[in-house]
């Protein structure tokens, strides 16, 4: 089977500035790979390269074995879908047809969405479990809520692959155990998602996979058990972490230290 | 429905009041040959303001989800005059209907991609600065106008420049209607049969290209479709106000956000509100009022019952 996304040797450049410098990256069907790294060092410009916002890059990005430069972007959307950071969302839409926009690509410009767009829609809103507000507008939910919609959003291009920049960055404690548990469920069902955070406790809780971008020069991704170790994350981050056994959640459990 | 009652009470009212069994009998070709002349202007005159005003407002509509900016209009934008200043400069080289019509539509292109080059330059993505550039543009052109009426022969050129300035259907006859109608029944269809892509265009542009549309192409032709509604109708009627901005925020306010039922009730409501305010600027005083002056009194309280209404949701 194909891996549903490899890169060879992607970098990409800012005007003189070097982001992202030779990050070979994979990913197979229904894996969870977390992207860690600090502020600035290029998590957005990976992701927006992977999902091919950016097409600037240098390197090689295939998808599904086809080279991503070659796709169209109405094929791309069909096989990736790209959750952006959902604070700044502006749409009025109600939740049922701001999620029908995901379908939006399956139709020529002349086109109404028909029965399997709302059918399709229908069993996301249920999948995302916002069943009492498909007719609410974004602009009156919550945090959670909207972020939780823009993921039935992109799930709505019923994409193999799912690209998350920061999906639980604005999301209290509830609302990210909501998000993980859902990014769980999609992945047991063969979406392979790719997504970045500030906590490496989410690495630990829901990542097969997990690559750091440790400076604009190195990438390493190796599974979640063998990369994730304090020395590697205080090396990341640049300040000192440890981690301790938590019995009753059955897991390492990291933190930073003041001294 | 509505629609066609008040095509119908806008037939009987004007300088001379009909009655309706007359308006009846035009319909069915047993008037008498005096109020068949009257009903027979009245009706060219009548179909060009309600293609004129479901127009204008779709293209506000249009415009306003494609900047996903609700003060975007064709006024605020600078379209509606840059437009008039193209229908002046063909008017200053005595050019056809036809010409006028091209000329408009050009200018009116050209003023919308320089007020949004304006907007980049500014490197502001807020909506206050968009139509700030439109307000620069559409000061460039009215000097542009300022100018054309300056050389223009003041016997006839003049009058027919001013006469566009001031927005009426005053001068609409049959042949203008026969050579404008068609194109703003083409850009009122277009936008229709497409009003659903309108919701994606809304979104930001990386989310438009992650869902499998180009984002460029796609707003391009919209902003075409809407620019050839609004020179259409700167060559109908000259520049009306406050129609393109406020019609869009009344249906939605009615059905609405999802363009796919806003943008038909834009249509409708944009087409009725036009006619009150020519029906009434026809049958107020002895000579025809500009519209802009009715539309401003129209339009202006509503505006302001929306902006408070909708200040929660930003607009």
């Amino acid at each position: 089977m194909e891996s549903r996304i490899i890169t060879k040797n992607l970098s990409f450049a800012y005007k003189t500035k070097q982001i992202i410098n030779n990050v070979n990256l994979r990913i197979e069907p229904g894996q969870v790979l977390v992207i860690l790294g600090p502020n600035g060092i290029g998590k957005s410009t990976l992701l927006n390269c992977l999902s091919g916002v950016l097409t600037q890059y240098n390197g090689q990005i295939c998808v599904n074995g086809d080279d991503l430069k070659t796709m169209t972007i109405k094929d791309l959307s069909h096989q990736l879908a790209l959750v952006s950071q959902g604070v700044n969302i502006k749409s009025n839409l109600t939740l049922f047809d701001y999620l029908l926009l995901g379908r939006t690509s399956f139709h020529t410009i002349f086109e109404q969405p028909d029965d399997t767009d709302k059918r399709i829609v229908e069993d996301i809103i249920e999948e995302i479990g916002l069943n009492d507000y498909a007719q609410t507008s974004l602009q009156s939910m919550s945090g959670g809520q909207r972020q939780l919609a823009i993921i039935g959003r992109a799930l709505a291009q019923e994409p193999q692959v799912l690209i998350m920049d920061e999906p639980t960055s604005a999301l209290d404690y509830r609302n990210q155990t909501v998000v993980l548990k859902l990014i769980r469920r999609l992945s047991s069902k063969g979406i392979s998602i790719i997504m970045s955070t500030h906590d490496p406790n989410q690495a630990q809780i829901i990542g097969d996979l997990v690559g750091l971008l440790i400076d604009n020069q190195t990438y390493l991704q190796g599974v979640t058990k063998q990369i994730l170790n304090d020395d590697n994350l205080s090396e990341l981050y640049g300040t000192s972490i440890s981690s301790t056994y938590n019995e009753s959640l059955d897991r390492k459990i990291f933190g930073i230290g003041m001294d | 429905m509505t629609l066609i009652a008040l095509v119908i009470v806008s037939m009987m009212m004007g300088r001379y009041d009909l009655s309706l069994s007359e308006v009846f009998k035009y319909f069915t070709g047993q008037a008498n040959s005096s109020s068949s002349l009257i009903l027979k202007l009245r009706f060219i005159r009548i179909i060009a303001v309600v293609l004129v005003g479901a127009g204008l407002s779709m293209a506000g509509a249009t415009f306003q989800s494609v900047f996903s900016n609700g003060l975007a209009s064709p006024n605020l934008l600078g379209v509606s005059t840059g437009a008039s200043v193209g229908a002046a400069i063909a008017i200053l080289n005595n050019k056809s209907i036809y010409w006028i019509e091209i000329s408009a539509f050009i200018a009116g292109i050209v003023t919308v991609f320089l007020t949004l080059m304006i907007n980049k330059l500014l490197h502001n993505e807020s909506n206050i600065t968009l139509i700030l550039s439109g307000i620069i543009m559409s000061g460039l052109m009215q000097s542009v106008l300022g100018s054309v009426k300056y050389i223009a022969d003041p016997e006839n050129q003049l009058q027919s420049i001013v006469y566009w300035e001031l927005g009426s259907f005053m001068k609409v006859d049959s042949q203008s209607l026969i050579s404008v109608g068609p194109i703003l029944i083409i850009g009122i269809i277009f936008l229709l049969v497409t009003r659903w892509r309108l919701n994606a265009l809304s979104l930001d542009t990386y989310t438009i290209k992650t869902i499998g549309i180009n984002p460029t192409i796609n707003r391009n032709l919209m902003i075409l479709f809407a620019t050839l509604l609004t020179a259409a109708s700167v060559c109908l009627c000259g520049v009306v106000g406050w129609i393109g901005l406020v019609v869009p925020h009344i249906s939605r306010s009615i059905v609405g956000e999802d363009n796919r039922y806003a943008l038909p009730m834009t249509a409708i409501t944009g087409a009725i509100l036009l006619l009150i305010a020519d029906t009434l600027a026809r049958s107020i005083s002895v000579n025809d009022i500009p519209l802009s002056i009715i539309t401003g009194f129209i339009g202006v309280p509503i505006f302001i019952v929306i902006l408070v209404r909708r200040r929660n949701i930003g607009i």
